[in-house]
């Protein structure tokens, strides 16, 4: 067996034959994201971040046929089980307070993620998270800001009873020459093993990534010109709604 | 409305679409009075340029009454005649704040792609392949402009739509590849391509204070052009060397700077055309850099090399080692049109500037079919067709 990466605590493998492959990974690797919204929604376990992060993308993309969907299971966990890490990073031209402000505010976080359909805030730093990954699958979860640094830092962690723990944290750090602030976004997820979480393991490649700095443009567009950039609802020579092509 | 759709290569048709609406506060509709196909519209009509779907809405040279504005735009009021930039920009980014208008953050909503493709994304572009945001563009009778407190300047009445038109672009486009060469009193500018880029960058290159511009093309009414209009003295590069001439024509010393307005789609005669032909065929490279090549080593030692002809991938055998040796100066880009609007208005108003000479043609947005078809193969004497929506194209 050839390690072709190691990334974040799960190995990647040119050769399959040796990996313990179960049905139900087997099943993941095929559905991507809707083995996760399944068993989040069968089991009404809060997975959290990670659903709100990747979910619905992972379903979106490998029910659209627009990314390449895995080829059989090539992902295992490592025994050590560290956390799988999406970090991404955006300077965005305000001051660390405006963009602190704004990452605070829930409802501006609604707007960043399109799969999440709304958050309640809870008292005591509370929040009820509702996401639709997929049309009718509903993730409801319950999540705490742990760490509150105004303007530098806020650590977001899902509530101790959810099966897979999981953290967000967004860092603020003034650019260089008044360019403005590098905000890092980072999705941390502590994964059980067998079906679920290779689930996990595998929202977490580079489509996750993607999906991530999505979220950072979103909130550098929102907090620099007020709107989201978009061509949803354009007209065209299609009679299709317009979807993302590649 | 009716609108220019892209279907493939070399297959444009004019259809009826959905009227566009505003899909953010900062949106205006735009009611189009004229529009006009540019050199850059044949890369993709000719399908050089990636991530093109069949029924986008193309063009990017277009102007207008404003019929409907969103909840956040302040300057502009229905009835407003205005000229599009063609770069979609916000006016808040890093770039935008220092004025790399092209280069804005924050107007392509398919960043990742042109990222995955480019390392960064540039701005966002009307009807230019969704790696730069997938909008619909301005070959149509209404379209929509984000971000419309910022790109749109109003036109005044006395300025006629075909004075105003190239504001847009082409004439930005000519003025900034001149004022990248830094043009300094005595200068020789040498410009590959007589199309309207070309025209207008020779143009400039004159009010900049070059002291002598030479245009290089092969159309014989392109050429006349140059020399008739722009005051250039001409070069076929089919009938004579390029790179030997320019040197004989400068004492030996060679152009001071040479603007490419010829891009990806430059050709040449013989087993060099052949070469690229078969590569770009085959897509292993994206561009036939011929201009670009001839270029560079004709260039003084020092000198500038100014590219305003569109490259979009890659390119083969550039002579980096020429380019390097001679520590030649590289400038280029997609126009800072929001830059370039209010001073090049100014030119106009004062008949420093008159940019209508370029059009040859006139039609109605019914017949881009055959425009483009005119314009790719520059049959007719065609240099540059404006196109008018059916409702005005009746009224005039
Ligand atoms: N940088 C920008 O923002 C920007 C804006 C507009 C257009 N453009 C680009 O500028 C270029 C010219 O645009 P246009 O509208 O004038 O197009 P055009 O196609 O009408 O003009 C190109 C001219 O180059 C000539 N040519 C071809 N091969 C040549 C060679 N080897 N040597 C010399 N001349 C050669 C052609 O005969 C033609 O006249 C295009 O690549 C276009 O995409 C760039
Ligand atoms: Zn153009
Ligand atoms: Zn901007």
């Amino acid at each position: 067996m050839s390690d072709v990466a190691n990334i974040n605590g799960y190995t990647e493998s040119q050769d399959r034959s040796d990996l313990d492959v179960t049905v139900g990974e087997r099943l993941l690797t095929i559905v991507g994201g809707g083995a996760l919204a399944w068993y989040g929604l069968s089991r009404r376990s809060l997975l959290g971040l990670a659903t709100a992060a990747v979910g619905g993308y992972a379903i979106y993309r490998s029910a659209t046929g627009h990314a390449p969907v895995r080829e059989g299971l090539s992902l295992v966990m490592s025994p050590a089980e560290q956390p799988m890490v999406v970090e991404e990073t955006i300077t965005i031209n305000k001051s660390a307070d405006e963009v602190y402000t704004f990452f605070r505010n829930p409802e501006n976080l609604v707007r960043l993620m399109d799969s999440v359909e709304s958050v309640e805030v809870q008292g005591e730093g509370w929040f009820r998270w509702i996401a639709e990954p997929i049309p009718g699958a509903e993730v409801v979860w319950h999540e705490d800001i742990v760490e509150d640094r105004p303007g530098e830092r806020i650590v977001w962690r899902v509530a101790p009873d959810a099966d897979i723990d999981s953290h967000a944290s967004v860092t603020f750090t003034p650019a260089p020459g008044e360019r403005g602030v590098e905000t890092r976004l980072r999705f941390e997820v502590y994964p059980p093993g067998g079906a679920v979480g290779a689930a996990v393991a595998g929202l977490f490649d580079s489509i996750a990534a993607k999906r991530v700095k999505q979220y950072l443009r979103h909130a550098k567009q929102l907090l620099e010109t007020g709107e989201i950039a978009t061509v949803e609802g354009q007209s065209s020579g299609r009679s299709d709604v317009e979807v993302e092509c590649w | 409305m009716r609108a220019v759709c892209w279907h493939g290569v070399h297959d444009v048709r004019v259809e009826t679409v959905p009227q566009p609406r505003i899909l953010n506060p900062r949106d205006a509709i735009i009611q189009v009075t004229l529009t006009s196909i540019c050199g850059s519209d044949l890369h993709l009509y000719d399908g050089y340029v990636p991530s093109m779907l069949p029924g986008d809405i193309l063009g990017h040279e277009f102007m207008g009454r404003v019929v409907e504005v969103g909840g956040e735009v302040q300057n502009l009021e229905i009835g407003d005649r205005v000229v599009v930039p063609f770069p979609i920009a916000c006016g808040q980014c890093y770039f935008c704040r220092h004025e790399m208008w092209s280069l804005c953050d924050n107007s392509n909503p398919k960043a990742w792609m042109a990222e995955a493709v480019y390392g960064y994304s540039p701005a966002g572009i009307y009807g230019y392949s969704h790696l730069m945001g997938g909008y619909a563009g301005g070959q149509a009778e209404y379209v929509r402009v984000p971000f419309a407190d910022v790109g749109p300047m109003k036109v005044p009445e006395d300025v006629v739509d075909e004075q105003a038109i190239f504001l847009t672009d082409t004439l930005p486009t000519g003025y900034m590849a001149a004022e990248n060469c830094a043009i300094k009193a005595g200068d020789t500018v040498a410009v590959w391509g007589c199309g309207p880029v070309g025209q207008f960058a020779i143009l400039s290159a004159y009010l900049l204070g070059a002291e002598r511009v030479i245009g290089i093309d092969t159309v014989p009414e392109r050429l006349a052009m140059a020399r008739e209009h722009a005051g250039a003295e001409t070069l076929d590069y089919e009938a004579t060397s390029v790179v030997a001439s320019l040197k004989e024509l400068t004492g030996g010393r060679g152009p001071d700077a040479c603007i490419d307005a010829a891009g990806m789609e430059a050709s040449h005669g013989g087993l060099e055309g052949l070469y690229d032909k078969v590569k770009q065929a085959v897509r292993l490279e994206t561009g036939r850099p011929h201009a670009l090549r001839e270029a560079i080593q004709a260039c003084r030692k020092g000198g500038v090399l100014s590219l305003a002809g569109v490259y979009g991938g890659v390119i083969d055998k550039v002579p980096m080692g020429a380019a390097f040796n001679k520590a030649l100066t590289f400038k280029m880009g997609q126009t800072h049109v929001h830059k370039y609007l209010r001073p090049l208005l100014e030119h106009i108003q004062q008949g420093r500037l008159n940019p209508a000479f370029i059009i040859t043609h006139r039609m109605s947005l019914e017949d881009a079919a055959q425009a483009y078809e005119m314009f790719k193969h520059k049959e007719d004497g065609c240099v540059k067709v404006v196109l008018q929506p059916a409702a005005y194209w009746a009224s005039s």
